[in-house]
């Protein structure tokens, strides 16, 4: 059997942790992004297990790719908040954008800013079918990302949620790439129109 | 047929003589090569990877369910399923145990309509992406390797609701079937019974994972040395993968295979499974390796995401395009380089020692991968270096790791990047997704590679490392080896030209003797443009054998200089510079 130079104590006690820990995201709501970065958290160089699912309040800020795709916090990714009725607030070729209300109301950062919100924007781009691909498939909007789409389960649609308002500016494109935006291709675009 | 690859081929039969004269063709005649020459490409008589072993071979499946197992933290159940290649009768005790997992992709279809859920619903029926591999599997059985490739679409259905995206679930769902594979080897189990009871090395297991199923093989190796170790993982395979946590792969015989034309995972991040893996280690006996496969796309190593090769679900995705292969085609190249490497480095009833010289910087290819054109990298194990300069961080700039100076003459801008702060994140000013090796990872803030970046516009320019007498006596070593690639973003490269460069050894009598690097390998080749999200640059390893520099007392080598006389200006990036192998 092959020995191994490191001490696999503080490993084995991660791992204990995090396996002890249920990670309460859905499909339904797609990526979830509350990630922190697990080499820093054990042995040098090693990153070894993905990060429990902390509450709002315990999310760290999102390393690597993810700092430059804003994640919303748990509650806009209830699975509940897939399948419940919205109000169309934007438009365009092949994309809604609908405002669900949440369960219960919230505090929430976006742009830098805290505000409280009682709904949230349900992005879906029908522009599909869809292939499942390895790389993440990043909606932006004139060129700032939003988030990361995921996959319907017919593979018609990518849905996002946000709280980002950007999603009801009248005339902005947006765009999904699989990867950042400016750096991977494009893969589609529209114009959203406000509906008012 | 590229006009390259035409003038490689004509040029073939003039290099194969003098590939003959000295075995592998490792010595050809310094200095004698035209400025943009065609690579040396032979075989060199050495066996093909490609080839099918001896055995008849025995195909058969298991299958717990789909919902037999619940990774740890997943939100969701994950079958266990594979398919095993054994050849036919097992013969002869124990043998190498191979574990294939594929990568994200639909999990069911019904009609030409692919979905992605787990378990299938409404009619639909599952997508068995895991017998995309049959075709390695098949060779590798044939040499007598038991090969399971491991089915998890409960996985994909559900990683990216996981915030490492499910490479832990991955990792636990390879180590459940390796909890089997003990059974079965030991004490056997249904559905084999005893069929397999002595017949599997636990302590010596490969593992392949293509795409999100590469990083998924990485982090079981992590996992399984994290808990002790309890099987033998002696080698690792990511394919086209996907490296969004960067686990480090390191202890352990490892090759990447980058496909150039990837049009899923574009940015070739896998790169930085091989980078991160370098030095890590202090005595590390493995070696690492790094295959840039022109031509090849994501999907078409997988034969159920190959268009035609399943109803639903299947598309290329290729970046390129002039130089794609057909799906053929780059079955064939990946076939031979990835039995090769397992074959390497597993031993057992296919071992074949020899297969080393497709794999570290040599320029011979397996005849079964043509057409395709592959550049490769090599990081020889610690015991088999002298590490020169890794310019890494500022001092070397001035000073190497042997202790000897470094200076340099008309080379712009001679600094490093894409290392760690205050090095610029990256080195050229295009897309970071055409900078494999120092592009972003989505769930690491980790930089990339540090690098040497230069050009010249004088033939008198020169970068020079001595080395100090202590460390000058290289006769133990085969070769010098580096890395480089020429910088397409430079305008002092001519589009479309390769470039070149003349490396001296000198002694410290005074005798020197200086060699073509085209003379012995194309990792400065002008990387293709035409498609999207082109050209990527990747740094290869160039390697000279110090055979070559004749009329040079190797016992006493005073200095290495990278002569940049053979172009009239050009650019590039550099790095790990070293004396490599034993002679």
């Amino acid at each position: 059997m092959p020995t191994r130079r490191r001490t696999v104590a503080v490993v084995l006690a991660a791992i204990v942790a995090v396996l002890a820990v249920v990670v309460g995201a859905t499909a339904a709501s797609g990526w979830r992004a509350d990630q922190t970065d697990q080499s820093a958290a054990h042995q040098p160089g090693r990153s070894i297990v993905p990060a429990a699912a902390p509450g709002p309040e315990q999310s760290p800020a999102p390393v690597g790719l993810f700092a430059e795709v804003p994640v919303p916090p748990d509650a806009a990714r209830d699975a509940s908040l897939a399948g419940q009725a919205g109000t169309l607030v934007a438009q365009g070729v092949g994309v809604r954008v609908e405002s669900v209300a949440l369960a219960a109301p919230t505090t929430v950062e976006v742009g830098g800013g805290s505000r409280a919100v009682s709904s949230v924007y349900r992005v879906t781009i029908s522009a599909g079918p869809y292939v499942v691909r390895d790389m993440p498939a990043i909606v932006a909007v004139d060129g700032a990302p939003i988030g990361v789409a995921a996959e319907s389960v017919d593979l018609g649609s990518l849905v996002l949620f946000t709280y980002d308002d950007l999603v009801v500016t009248d005339g902005a494109t947006v765009a999904l790439s699989y990867g950042l935006p400016g750096q991977a291709p494009t893969d589609w675009s529209a114009t959203l129109e406000v509906v008012r | 047929m590229s006009a390259r690859r035409a003038t490689r081929r004509l040029r073939l039969g003039l290099v194969t003589v003098s590939v003959l004269a000295v075995g592998l063709g490792l010595a050809g005649p310094a200095g004698a090569e035209p400025v943009t020459a065609a690579p040396l490409v032979a075989t060199g008589g050495l066996p093909d990877p490609g080839d099918s072993g001896p055995s008849a071979v025995t195909v058969t499946e298991y299958n717990d369910g789909d919902t037999a197992f619940t990774p740890p933290g997943f939100p969701g159940p994950v079958e266990v399923r594979a398919s095993v290649h054994y050849p036919t009768g097992l013969s002869g005790g124990e043998r190498p145990l191979i574990v294939l997992m594929h990568g994200r992709h639909s999990t069911c279809f019904s009609g030409s309509s692919s979905a992605l859920e787990w378990p299938c619903t409404g009619g639909r029926q599952t997508i068995p992406s895991f017998q995309g591999y049959n075709y390695l599997a098949q060779n590798l059985a044939s040499w007598g390797y038991l090969v399971v490739s491991v089915s998890a679409n409960g996985i994909n259905a559900r990683d990216n609701s996981v915030t490492d995206l499910g490479m832990l679930a991955r990792a636990q769902l390879i180590q459940k079937h390796l909890d089997k594979w003990q059974t079965f080897s030991t004490a056997g189990g249904a559905p084999f019974g005893t069929l397999f009871v002595g017949k599997v090395d636990m302590d010596n297991i490969g593992t392949m994972g293509h795409s999100r199923g590469g990083e998924g093989v990485a982090q079981h190796f992590v996992l399984n040395e994290s808990l002790g170790s309890p099987y033998g993982i002696t080698a690792v395979l990511p394919l086209a993968p996907v490296d969004f946590n960067r686990p480090i792969v390191d202890d352990v015989a490892l090759s990447v295979i980058l496909p150039y034309c990837d049009g899923d995972v574009s940015d070739l991040q896998g790169a930085h499974f091989y980078d991160d893996a370098l030095y890590t280690s202090p005595g590390d006996a493995t070696p690492k390796y790094m295959q840039e496969m022109l031509g090849a796309n994501h999907n078409h190593f997988n034969t159920i995401w190959t268009p035609g090769g399943w109803p639903a679900g299947t598309f290329d995705d290729t970046s390129c395009s002039s130089i794609a292969l057909t799906a053929p085609q780059q079955r064939n190249v990946g076939e031979a380089y990835m039995a090769g490497f397992l074959r390497l480095h597993l031993g057992g009833p296919g071992a074949e020692p020899a297969f080393k010289a497709y794999f570290d910087g040599t320029s011979v290819e397996p005849a079964s991968s043509e057409p395709a054109d592959t550049h490769t990298s090599y990081h020889a194990p610690a015991a088999d270096r002298r590490d020169v300069n890794r310019w890494k961080t500022s001092a070397d700039l001035t000073t190497n790791r042997l202790g000897g100076a470094v200076t340099r003459k008309n080379l712009t801008p001679f600094d490093l990047c894409g290392g760690e702060a205050p090095q610029p994140q990256h080195c050229l000013g295009v897309s970071t997704s055409q900078q494999p090796h120092t592009v972003a990872s989505a769930r690491s803030s980790k930089r990339g590679l540090s690098q040497l970046r230069y050009g010249w516009t004088s033939k008198r320019a020169n970068l020079v490392n001595i080395i100090p007498g202590a460390s000058g006596d290289v006769s133990g070593f085969e070769t010098l080896t580096f890395r480089i690639a020429r910088n397409f973003a430079d305008g002092r490269n001519p589009a479309g030209q390769a470039r070149d460069l003349n490396v001296q050894l000198t002694d410290g009598s005074g005798g020197k003797k200086s060699v073509k690097v085209s003379a012995f390998s194309d990792a400065l080749f002008a990387q293709p443009t035409a498609g999207f999200g082109l050209p990527k640059l990747v740094l290869n390893t160039v390697r000279l054998p110090l055979s070559s520099f004749t009329g040079v007392d190797l016992t006493d080598v005073s200095k290495i200089t990278f002569k940049h006389n053979a172009v009239p200006s050009g650019a590039v990036l550099h790095t790990d510079l070293a004396f490599t192998d034993p002679s």
